[in-house]
């Protein structure tokens, strides 16, 4: 089958002929049929990780956002028939650690990143093996079209998870969203589903348009304004209850703790650069002086799914209004490349695996 | 193998010769070591409970709070070898539906009540099977003593569930416990633990004595004073009334002094189920609720995956469930303690660990 294999850090990514997975006895094989380009493929492409023992390996299949239809199952799997259609988390869960029990899959102690490790070959593929699928396959309703729900397997669900379950947002809530790739649209779109008011921030005029039209409040362009959390204070009374950092450069991680209101929460979505290399110098004093609460978020437990698809069904969610263009695989070389300058606007999927 | 054999309801139980359980390909037969004798064993023997579906058949052998040793093992357990020593919540889980996939394996869809069911038959027997013995049983200390944590099956562990996951108890935190029976003794020593201060509730002076060795920093003594909820309010700030109440005895009595004897905001916790007096119902002021924001929490046995907490705090000396244990007794004995739990007079865990 035909997959797109990271061969060197920052060179073309080359289509290459691999063979089909089989599934594991507790596994199941889906035949892709949309997978989201993300920032962490573009962090994965550039080598970066490499500070935290975290690089991709060369010979990687990258792409962690898939969503296709089952068709094999290991014998093992009961809860998936083939012909279903599904979506998959890139974190995987073995289903059986404390935290998997608990409820908190995407810290498994044994989880694996789907498209980041050998053992989980990514979905920039013609099909994807997914490791202990009764737990980790969600299965999606049969009218949903698959490239708008490709983003639930990184972007779309990350925000949920960060805004549903880490935060206690309350309806009437500020919610300043620093970085509108992606990630910070999806948050903009489920903070203004969840009854806050929404500032978004980015230095490109394009991706806050976006932003608006998907339920920004407010908006700040950063490249013009000399100071960012004053002008987020400005349009919320003087500072917002939660912040996210939904890109990851030190620039955006503090401007989010800084815009900040008392006995706020900030929230940190977005992985770091070379620039960075995992390390940010944090206002730890006033930190503490104010009550403000730093929160880490990863991904979404594959068993809190269910919420998110009921406010799909009940239209008040559409992870679909993101998608803003389809391509094909061999397209993914350019497309990351287009992300280093930040050249992409909103989420990018492969839809087309034949060319 | 002996065990206790209920003849029908309020008929006096017998020690027979029984079938040995036979567990299958997911379960665990285990060689019982002590089980406790519980205030619902005494419910069921009396034939209430009928109203939530517990209508306990001639035949049946009581008994859920369970220790033991592993003799066989089913051909699909992993984690369970022969020789462990084990205990498990008297809820039995599925492990698969939503709830048990998402910790709360105490409220599964398909919850099994060891003891009062025949296809899931008690512990005061020889010998008891385990179901899903991968997500239900769960592994002991090396060092415990069998008798120590026999509570763990359902009075000890569904006062820690209740007090550390249901309700928000924080440091200082005035907590009422209304009734110090096993599992209101339980609650005050886990409330005492986790920080609070204590205020024990009860008829009877001899269990206020042993709740004040439990760590009660109050106890009232219902015969001694006109109004309780009054009495439990004065020893808090301004008579603004207690943080968390525990009905850890389920009479209308208990439940409504304890909701009564709450300040604002306060959370009133129902671990006690209701006798054929109640039938399950009982009136509450709601209006108060409303204009005081309190809240009313059920709560149910135990998720199995909680049990490592309390061995954390078993291990560094913080709990102690062996203190609540009253005495122990054999076999032959069972019957005859669990018919006279209905006067009340037992202070704190009988134990049966004479086989
Ligand atoms: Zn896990
Ligand atoms: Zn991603
Ligand atoms: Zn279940
Ligand atoms: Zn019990």
């Amino acid at each position: 089958m035909r997959a797109a294999v990271l061969e060197a850090y920052g060179e073309p990514v080359r289509i290459e002929s691999v063979p089909e997975p089989t599934p594991d006895p507790h596994g199941a094989v889906v035949e892709v049929e949309a997978c989201g380009i993300c920032r962490s493929d573009w962090h994965a492409w550039q080598g970066h990780g490499e500070w935290a023992d975290d690089q991709v390996e060369r010979g990687q299949v990258l792409g962690h956002e898939p969503a296709g239809r089952v068709v094999a199952a290991g014998e093992d799997v009961t809860r998936l028939s083939v012909g279903d259609r599904v979506a998959v988390p890139f974190n995987l869960g073995d289903g059986t650690c404390h935290h998997c029990l608990n409820g908190h899959g995407n810290v498994c102690d044994d989880g694996l990143a789907l498209g980041f490790e050998q053992a989980a070959p990514g979905a920039f593929a013609e099909a994807v093996h997914v490791p202990y699928a009764d737990y980790n396959a969600v299965t999606l309703p049969e009218n949903v079209h698959p490239e708008e729900m490709a983003a639930l397997g990184c972007r779309y669900v990350t925000a949920f998870h960060a805004l549903s379950h880490r935060v206690d947002l309350a309806a009437g809530d500020w919610v300043a969203v620093h970085g509108c790739g992606g990630l910070g649209l999806a948050a903009v779109q489920l903070a203004a589903a969840l009854g806050a008011g929404v500032v978004a921030v980015d230095v490109r005029e394009s991706p806050l348009e976006l932003a608006a039209d998907l339920g920004a409040t407010a908006t700040v362009d950063a490249s013009t304004v000399p100071d960012v959390p004053e002008a987020v204070a400005a349009h919320t009374d003087g500072g917002v209850h939660v912040s996210i950092d939904a890109l990851g450069r030190a620039e955006t991680c503090r401007h989010s703790i800084e815009c900040l209101r008392t006995r706020g929460t900030h929230v940190q979505l977005g992985l770091t650069t070379d620039a960075e290399r995992g390390e940010i110098a944090l206002p730890v004093d006033r930190m503490s002086r104010w009550d403000i609460s730093f929160l880490g978020s990863r991904g979404m437990p594959p068993t809190r799914y269910d919420e998110l698809l009921r406010m799909i069904a009940t239209d008040r969610i559409d992870p679909g209004a993101l998608v803003t263009r389809r391509v094909a695989l061999s397209d993914v070389s350019d497309r990351l490349a287009a992300m280093t300058d930040y050249g992409t606007r909103g989420v990018e999927v492969v839809t087309d695996f034949g060319g | 193998m002996r065990a206790v054999v209920f003849q029908g309801a309020e008929e006096p139980m017998t020690v027979e010769d029984v079938d040995r359980p036979e567990p299958g390909d997911d379960d665990i037969l285990v060689e019982t070591e002590a089980c406790g004798i519980c205030r619902s064993d005494w419910h069921a023997w009396r034939g209430d409970w009928e109203w939530i579906g517990v209508m306990p058949q001639p035949g049946l052998v009581f008994g859920h709070e369970p220790v033991g040793r592993v003799v066989e093992v089913g051909d699909n357990v992993d984690r369970f070898a022969v020789g462990d020593r084990v205990t498990n919540p008297f809820n039995l889980g599925c492990g698969s539906c939503h709830h048990c996939r998402d910790g709360r394996g105490n409220i599964c869809e398909r919850s099994v009540p060891m003891g009062f069911v025949p296809f899931q038959t008690g512990a005061f027997a020889e010998y008891y099977s385990v179901r899903n013995a991968d997500f239900n049983a769960v592994s002991l200390p090396d060092e415990v003593d069998p008798v120590d944590v026999a509570g763990l099956g359902c009075r000890f562990a569904t006062a820690f569930h209740g007090l550390a996951h249901r309700v928000d108890v924080t440091p200082g935190d005035w907590v009422a416990v209304h009734g110090c029976g096993g599992v209101g003794l339980s609650a005050v020593h886990v409330a005492d633990a986790l920080g609070a201060n204590v205020i024990a509730v009860d008829l009877s002076a001899e269990k206020l004595e042993r709740a004040r060795d439990l760590g009660a920093d109050r106890t009232v003594e219902v015969g001694a004073v006109d109004d309780v909820p009054q009495a439990v309010k004065k020893f808090t700030e301004s008579s603004r009334g207690a943080d968390v109440a525990v009905d850890a005895l389920g009479i209308a009595e208990t439940c409504r002094n304890a909701m009564d004897s709450l300040g604002k905001g306060g959370q009133h916790l129902q671990i006690g189920m209701t006798t054929s007096e109640e039938g399950g119902e009982v009136s509450l002021p709601v209006d108060t609720m409303v204009t005081d924001e309190r809240e009313f929490y059920g709560t149910y046995g135990i998720p199995p995956n909680e049990y490592d907490e309390i061995f954390r705090m078993m291990a560094t000396g913080k709990l102690e469930p062996g203190r609540i244990v009253s005495e122990t007794v054999s076999l032959e004995e069972v019957p005859g303690v669990v018919e006279g739990l209905g006067d009340y007079e037992t202070v704190g865990i009988p134990v049966c660990d004479g086989f």
